[in-house]
This record gives C-alpha cells, sequence and structure tokens, in this order.
C-alpha cells in the first residue's frame, strides 16, 4: 500500500509539473459549455423567458384576468410586467423586452357584447423564438376568452343589464344559469388533469427548476473528466518509453503499485476537478452541499472507470501514436452518444435509449439525478458498487498487461 | 552473490541465450561481454526478473529469482540499458520514489536519497527537473536510482552508452568503489576496454553462449601469449592452407600458429613472435599467388582473444 502511495505521490507532482494539460482538460468543456449556452439563450439564472410589457387600456373583467394571466408567476415562460403604452414602445425599441401588449379600452365590454376588438401585439425583431412563445401563448389565451364569452356570454350580459336595472331577481337567475353553465362545461373546461397527484414515495426532496446551463452541467463535467481520463490514460505509453516501466519490473512488488498509484493520483486529480465544479454549480444552481459532495464523488468514480477503460485500451495499442488513436476512437463516440456534447434533454428520444446505455450515458443520468433530481440511497449505492466493480475488472486486467507484454516490449 | 545455472531463453524460433552458467562473486565485478544481440541483456533481464528464464536457473543471494522472485529483486539493484527516469520529476524526487518501491519510508529514505545524490554528484542539482539535465547527469541519476535502497547486488546493462568521458570515469569508479565495499556487480558490455579497466572476471559470450570465462589474466593466458595477425587483400583460401601448413613444418613454433578466420578478401592468424615471423609469412602468401594489400598486428588482449575465439571483431 506505501509503494501505490509513493507512486500516486509521483503521478500527482506530475501531473502538476503540467499545468497546461489540466486547463485544457477543464477548459475544452467549459469552453463548449459555454459556448452552448449562450448560443442558446446565454442566460444562467433561470430558464430563458419572454419579457412581456402590457399596456392596459381597459379596466373590465377580461382585461384584468389577462393582465394577471400575464403578470402571475405561474405565467411559465412569460414574464410579465404593467407599463405605460408611451414607456413601454420606449423600452420595446431599446430591446428591454420581447413584446408589448396594448389591452385597448373596451375590450371587456367588447369582448361579451361579440363587438369586434383587437388586442395590438408589437414583438421586438432582435429576438426569433421568444415572441413566437409570446405570441402562441396569447393565442391560447385568446381562445380561452372566446370560450368564456361563448359559454357565459349571455349570463354576464343580462348581469350586466340587470345591474343597469338593479333588478335583484334577474342578477340571481343569471348567477344560478351561469353556475349551471360552469358545471356543465367544467369537466371539459378544466380537466381533472391539472389536479395533479404526486405518486413518489416518501415524497423525496428535489432540487430547484433548472436552467439551461443547468442542463449541460453534467454533460459538460462528465466530459471535462473524459478528457482527463484519456489525456491520463497515455501515462502508460510515456511510462514504458522513459524506461522507468522496465526498471519497475525489476523491483520487488513488479509493476502493479505503480499502475495502481496512477490509477490513484488519476482518480484524485479528477475528484479536485469534480470537487470545484461541483460546489461552484452548488453556489450557482442553488442545490445543497451534500448533492455537490456526492456527486463530486460518483462524477470521479465514473472518471476513474474511464481512466481504467482508457489505460486498458491503450496497453492493447502498438505505439504511443496508435495509443492516441485508439483513445479518440473510444473517446468521441461514447461523448456523443452519451449525452456528453448535447444533454440527453435535448436528444431525440431513440438516441437517449441509446445513448442511456453508454458508460458515461448511465454515468451522466446518474450524475443529473444525483445533481437536480429524486435522491434515491440504495440505487446510488448500486451505482457506485458497479462503479467499482468495472474500475476493479479494468484494473486487473490493465496489470496483467502492463506488467506483462507491455512491459517487455512485445506489445 | 549471482549464480547462472544452464540458463536458456528462446523466443519462438530464436534461441538468445543458449545453456549461459556463470557466477559473480562479492567483491567483483564481473564482466558480461560480447556484442550487441549476443544475450548479454537478456542474461540480465532474466536475473533481474523481466523475462522468466525457458530453462535453467538463477539466484541472487540463493533465492531464485522465479520461484522466490521478491526476496531475489529486494537486494537487487539494476541500472538498465536505457535511461530509466521520470523527467518531469526532480532529481531528489526520482530516488525518493525508487526507494520508496523498494519499502524505504521517512527518514531514513530522505538521509539514504541525500547519500545518494552525493555518491553520483548532484547534490547540489538535486532540486532541479531531470529534463534540464545533460545526458551525462541523466546517465548518473540512472544508476544513483539502482543504489538508493543499498542493494548488495548491482546489475548493470551497459551504463556507460553515451555518457561523457568525465561521468564515464566517474561511473566507473563508482562501480570499483562498491565492488570494494563488498557489492557483487555483473556488469554487461561491448567496450572491450572498459572490460579490461574494470572487470576482475569475464565472461565472453556470442550467439547466446558463453566462449570463454575467467579472470583477465586466465582469458589473456588462453592464448598463450600469441599476436593476433590480421592480413586484407586478395587470397586463395586452399593455397593460403598449404602455405601456412608448410610453415608450421611441425616444430615446436610452428604448432602455435592457427588460422582464425579466412576468405578470398581477408586472413587472421593467431600465432606467437608474429612481429620475427612476418617475413616468412608474407614470402609464403606471394609464393601461394596471394596479395598482401593490409597489415594488422595485435598484441595478446581481450579483444584478440575474442577474434580468435569468434573469428570476428566486438561491433559498435
Amino acid at each position: 500500500m506505501a509503494v501505490v502511495f509513493a507512486a500516486a505521490r509521483r503521478d500527482w507532482i506530475r501531473r502538476w509539473r503540467d499545468p497546461f494539460a489540466i486547463a485544457l482538460w477543464i477548459g475544452i468543456p467549459l469552453v463548449i459549455g459555454s459556448l452552448i449556452v449562450l448560443a442558446t439563450g446565454g442566460r444562467s439564472g433561470s430558464n430563458p423567458s419572454a419579457k412581456v410589457l402590457v399596456a392596459q387600456h381597459d379596466d373590465g373583467f377580461l382585461a384584468d384576468l389577462l393582465v394577471k394571466a400575464l403578470t402571475s408567476e405561474r405565467a411559465g415562460a412569460i414574464d410579465g410586467e404593467l407599463v405605460e403604452e408611451a414607456a413601454g414602445r420606449e423600452r420595446l425599441d431599446a430591446g428591454d423586452a420581447t413584446a408589448l401588449l396594448v389591452i385597448p379600452r373596451g375590450f371587456t365590454a367588447a369582448v361579451w357584447n361579440e363587438w369586434p376588438t383587437t388586442l395590438e401585439l408589437v414583438t421586438n425583431p432582435s429576438q426569433r423564438i421568444l415572441p413566437g412563445i409570446v405570441s402562441e401563448a396569447l393565442a391560447i389565451l385568446s381562445e380561452g376568452v372566446f370560450y368564456a364569452q361563448r359559454v357565459l356570454g349571455a349570463d354576464v350580459r343580462s348581469v350586466m343589464n340587470a345591474s343597469l336595472s338593479e333588478d335583484e331577481l334577474e342578477v340571481a337567475r343569471a348567477a344560478v344559469a351561469m353556475r349551471r353553465d360552469m358545471e356543465r362545461v367544467g369537466k371539459y373546461v378544466f380537466p381533472p388533469a391539472i389536479e395533479l397527484k404526486s405518486t413518489v414515495r416518501d415524497a423525496p426532496k428535489r432540487a430547484g427548476p433548472r436552467s439551461l446551463a443547468g442542463y449541460f452541467l453534467p454533460a459538460m463535467l462528465m466530459m471535462a473528466l473524459l478528457f482527463a481520463a484519456e489525456g491520463l490514460a497515455d501515462d502508460v505509453w510515456r511510462e514504458k518509453l522513459s524506461g522507468a516501466l522496465r526498471r519497475s519490473t525489476a523491483t520487488p512488488l513488479g509493476v502493479l503499485p505503480s499502475l495502481l498509484g496512477k490509477f490513484a493520483a488519476g482518480w484524485a486529480l479528477m475528484l479536485l476537478i469534480s470537487l470545484t465544479a461541483c460546489l461552484l454549480a452548488s453556489a450557482a444552481f442553488g442545490f445543497e452541499l451534500w448533492r455537490a459532495l456526492l456527486a463530486a464523488l460518483w462524477v470521479s468514480t465514473a472518471g476513474a472507470v474511464f481512466l481504467a477503460l482508457l489505460t486498458l485500451a491503450k496497453l492493447f495499442a502498438s505505439s504511443q501514436r496508435a495509443a492516441g488513436i485508439v483513445g479518440n476512437l473510444v473517446l468521441f463516440p461514447v461523448l456523443m452518444l452519451g449525452g456528453s456534447f448535447v444533454p440527453f434533454a435535448m436528444m431525440p428520444d431513440w438516441l437517449v435509449r441509446i445513448g442511456r446505455f453508454t458508460p458515461n450515458g448511465w454515468a451522466v443520468t446518474q450524475l443529473d439525478t444525483l445533481l437536480f433530481g429524486a435522491f434515491e440511497p440504495r440505487e446510488l449505492a448500486l451505482s457506485f458498487a458497479g462503479g467499482f466493480a468495472a474500475f476493479a475488472l479494468l484494473a486487473w486486467c490493465g496489470a496483467r498487461r502492463f506488467g506483462g507484454a507491455f512491459a517487455r516490449n512485445e506489445a | 552473490m549471482i549464480e547462472i545455472e544452464n540458463l536458456t531463453k528462446r523466443y519462438g524460433e530464436t534461441l538468445a541465450v543458449d545453456g549461459v552458467s556463470l557466477e559473480a562473486r562479492p567483491g567483483e565485478v564481473t564482466g558480461l561481454l560480447g556484442p550487441n544481440g549476443a544475450g548479454k541483456s537478456t542474461t540480465l533481464a532474466c536475473v533481474s526478473g523481466l523475462r522468466e528464464p525457458t530453462s535453467g536457473r538463477v539466484k541472487v543471494l540463493g533465492h531464485d529469482v522465479v520461484r522466490e522472485k521478491r526476496l531475489a529483486l529486494e537486494q537487487l539493484g539494476v541500472v538498465p540499458q536505457e535511461l530509466a527516469l521520470y523527467d518531469d520529476l526532480n532529481a531528489r524526487e526520482n530516488l525518493e520514489y525508487w526507494g520508496a518501491a523498494y519499502g524505504l519510508r521517512g527518514a531514513v529514505l530522505r538521509n539514504r536519497v541525500s547519500d545518494v545524490l552525493e555518491q553520483i554528484g548532484l547534490g547540489d542539482r538535486s532540486s532541479e527537473r531531470v529534463s534540464r539535465f545533460s545526458g551525462g547527469m541523466q546517465r548518473r541519476l540512472n544508476f544513483g536510482c539502482a543504489l538508493v535502497h543499498s542493494p548488495r547486488v548491482l546489475l548493470l546493462d551497459e551504463p556507460t552508452v553515451g555518457v561523457d568521458p568525465q561521468s564515464r570515469v566517474r561511473l566507473l569508479e563508482l562501480v570499483r568503489s562498491l565492488a570494494r565495499a563488498g557489492m557483487t556487480v555483473l556488469y554487461t558490455t561491448h567496450h572491450m576496454q572498459e572490460a579490461e579497466e574494470l572487470c576482475d572476471r569475464l565472461a565472453i559470450v556470442d550467439h547466446g553462449k558463453v566462449i570463454a570465462s575467467g579472470t583477465q589474466r586466465e582469458l589473456q593466458a588462453r592464448l598463450g601469449g600469441r599476436d593476433l595477425l590480421q592480413l586484407g587483400g586478395a587470397f586463395v583460401p586452399e593455397a593460403v592452407r598449404a602455405a601456412l601448413d608448410s610453415l608450421r613444418g611441425g616444430d615446436a613454433q610452428g604448432r602455435e600458429l592457427e588460422i582464425v578466420s579466412l576468405d578470398e578478401r581477408s586472413l587472421q592468424i593467431s600465432l606467437r613472435d608474429a612481429s620475427v615471423r612476418l617475413a616468412g609469412i608474407f614470402a609464403a602468401l606471394t609464393r601461394a599467388g596471394c596479395e598482401v594489400r593490409e597489415t594488422t598486428l595485435r598484441q595478446p588482449s581481450l579483444e584478440s582473444l575474442f577474434i580468435a575465439l569468434t573469428g570476428k571483431e566486438l561491433r559498435e
């Protein structure tokens, strides 16, 4: 064990003598991730949302309803704000909003009385996707208002008329009619699906809502560790070409401690990278510290498995150059398929089904669950056990090759 | 002590080591001398546990290197032919790692590393990265890595290849002093002069076999004080044999003239008192229709013995 520690210390020192390589391993996924996030909106705090300014010139019931619908916290991708029309137009010209909705005077009365009326939506020409979302959302709201008018219009009109004539009996009759209509159409207009019942056992705590950067975080972190694993796996060839491997064969414990030391140093380095990334992410996305720590432990363990896998692959290469090609041949397909270049959430379902069967796809899925999903201790324990078993098998095969034909120049 | 008994190593159809037997004793430098490809490094690889013998037995301090590998290797220091260093570590870190690989720890390791750094003359460069060292300094550190755990047996596989003269002298001095201190040293080289300077005992190896072994004096005695005469030109082999047979003439001096090698362009003869017999040999060859264009006369030495035994010179 002491020799393994000495070998790990040796490689740990060696790794830090080449900080450029470490920066590259971390930097490539960071750059790719940042570019993707910027290209898809560039917001890091929350989901991309459409800022809709609402100029309300009508104080009727339906106008109020529309404004509340747009400014409610439940408006999802739409962030509504009530403004004066002139100020709204200025802000839109300045690119400070996605759209300006103008609700004209007499809108409510016009709707109830089936008079023609127009909602004016002015959109920001510099944005392409978000105005579409706003337009679609308003179309749905307009349809809702239309159907409300069709179902309740006659009753409302009679209430309005009754209110004008101050005939209380007529108001009561209209209210009863409205209630009857509501009950009749209720099962279609307010479907029971709205009443979502959670079936998750013990109601495990989930992390908060995720931003676009949050979707990319597990994929980018795994990619960084895969790049690191690929670079670290090359070291068996450097060891061989430096002659140190042959000297190791003449030591009492042979080459095994040296290889295990490489894995240990690699794992420690990957743990450091992932711990830093997860703690930063914890601060940025607001998930709990224990999630960050467990995620770092998991992802570095997965990285160590990849290190053992790539090392084994490179031990069978005929030269250092061939080992580089072998590494890339293993790395890039699993990166593409396993949700490291593009998160599973953004991939087509059929590709996701394939991708989840790749080793890094599995690792990314577990990481994603650890960071943002429901925490299942049993599942996590099984994942760790699987990871350790895979590592042990790969390391055993690697050690046989490393101390055998590879060390004797028979590769 | 190293005991090699009837060691054979085969790679497929190739027989790299063919029944080598030799012994290296404590307090002596035993040289394994032979041309490149003679089987020296393979023999050393079998002693150091890198390769398993096809047959035969190797013991280090009484421990079989196959059956008791760990015990055998604990007392063994190996200086490989190629540099075996981590060039992104400094000299001290390299020595510390190799010391730890042999089980040294803490203050013992640190003190031993400091001692070795002084021994190899790198005490003032210990914190410098190996990649910045000259070739000679790297060779010295390569040597030091094999000493850090204070082995009782040292294997050196052509350790002076590519070394500047100053470092070479220092390395050879160090090997001598280690042997004087009681270490068993097995040293392979294809430098005749180096073997003559350094080794107490020698085994001359060619085509995987030990063709002669003993102390330098014993080996030179095998030449019987004879010189080696090397001639170049145009020769008719049958006529040369007849001419030289006539020179022997049945007397005692004549019996000590022996053809080492002969073809149409070269002739090597082992003989006593060559300088006084040159005129007679030239006359006989001329009469036999041969033409001599080059002449080299070598005094009794390891090289002349090697040539006498193998019919060829050591190749660089």
